[in-house]
């Protein structure tokens, strides 16, 4: 598995959280395997620390959730808020921005 | 075992100032996370016991999942997200409330209509309603607003120093209030008073009360924090 920087990680759960959950109501569960799947494991934030962000996504307005029974058991399905969504937008722009300055960094030839 | 440690985790939440609502629903949706990995990994071949172990794994330690929700201001519960409140809350709780009292008894009696239908009451029944108003507003009200602090913050991370000096402010407040309702009587409109006396002589003279309704309106905190918790906490 991928060496996790930590220092590098600072704002990506909520981007990549908010990506997800703008396509498509999803559960934790869900979203951990969707978080795996889709970053081929480079990016699997620790299983039980997605939802304490979720919980706070939510608190601020990013998120809403709603319960349903499914096999006797209650999932909570989370999906962006129109509030989130505009969040992502901006957090997106921002991400291509600074990731774009890192690349010219690192394909930069230096005397 | 695995049912006890979901338990322990939303004890330790709570304990650690994380709302309750958080700390139940973190636990519903981490049991829940838990059962579908070690059901994906049973469906690969896996004992259970190591299935279990696995899956424990993959969610997280305890402590790192207890330190990512009291790490977050807005999962915390409002007395421990503004402290000021222990102390602060009963005296605005208290005062909100007895004035928001008074104007609902006033409104009702206004509604009813008695003085302008020359109706009166007995001098008896008139001084009943008003020492039970009094009683009501000066004694019950703030012991039971105290009591209320004192039951939202048992098992949470808040001083009881600071808990203790709240519920004595709200006390002494009550004790310098003044209230009266006098309904229509022979001879007599009836009337609606309510005011605060504010002298430091009339503060120490009603300190005893003051404290003793204070004690009165920690008994639930003291007594909850005290009694035997049915979940083991994650220390042991």
């Amino acid at each position: 598995m991928p060496e996790r920087d930590p220092t590098l990680m600072s704002g990506v759960p909520e981007l990549v959280l908010l990506r997800l959950l703008a396509q498509r109501q999803m559960y934790g569960y869900d979203i951990a395997r969707a978080l795996k799947l889709l970053s081929r494991e480079t990016l699997s934030l620790g299983e039980g620390v997605l939802y304490p962000a979720l919980h706070a996504l939510e608190a601020r307005g990013l998120l809403r959730s709603r319960s349903r029974q499914v096999d006797g058991r209650t999932r909570i399905y989370y999906q962006a808020t129109p509030k989130g969504c505009r969040r992502l937008e901006r957090l997106t722009a921002n991400w291509r921005r600074m990731s774009e300055g890192v690349e010219r960094i690192l394909g930069a030839h230096h005397d | 075992m695995t049912d006890l440690r979901f338990r322990a985790l939303q004890r330790a939440l709570i304990e650690r100032g994380v709302a309750a609502r958080h700390a139940r629903r973190a636990t519903l949706e981490l049991q829940a996370h838990f059962e579908q990995l070690r059901a994906e990994r049973l469906e690969g071949g896996a004992a259970l016991m190591q299935a279990e172990r696995e899956a424990h794994e993959a969610l997280g330690g305890d402590r790192m999942l207890i330190e990512r929700y009291a790490g977050r201001d807005e999962l915390k519960s409002w007395l421990c997200r503004w402290p000021l409140l222990c102390i602060f809350g009963p005296l605005l709780s208290f005062t909100a409330a007895s004035i928001s009292l008074m104007a609902l008894l006033v409104a009702t009696l206004d509604a009813l209509h008695l003085t302008g239908r020359h109706m009166t009451v007995p001098v008896l029944a008139a001084a009943a309603v008003n020492t039970a108003v009094q009683v009501g507003m000066l004694w019950v009200l703030p012991v039971t607003v105290a009591a209320l602090f004192g039951v939202r913050a048992c098992g949470r991370p808040i001083p009881v120093g600071g808990l203790i000096g709240g519920a004595l402010l709200a006390c002494i407040a009550a004790r310098l209030m003044n209230v009266a309702l006098m309904l229509p009587v022979a001879g007599h409109r009836g009337s609606a008073s309510m005011g605060f006396r504010i002298a430091f002589s009339a503060i120490a003279g009603e300190l005893t009360p003051a404290l003793i309704t204070t004690a009165v309106a920690l008994v639930p905190y003291f007594l909850l924090r005290h009694r035997p918790h049915p979940v083991p906490s994650l220390d042991g």
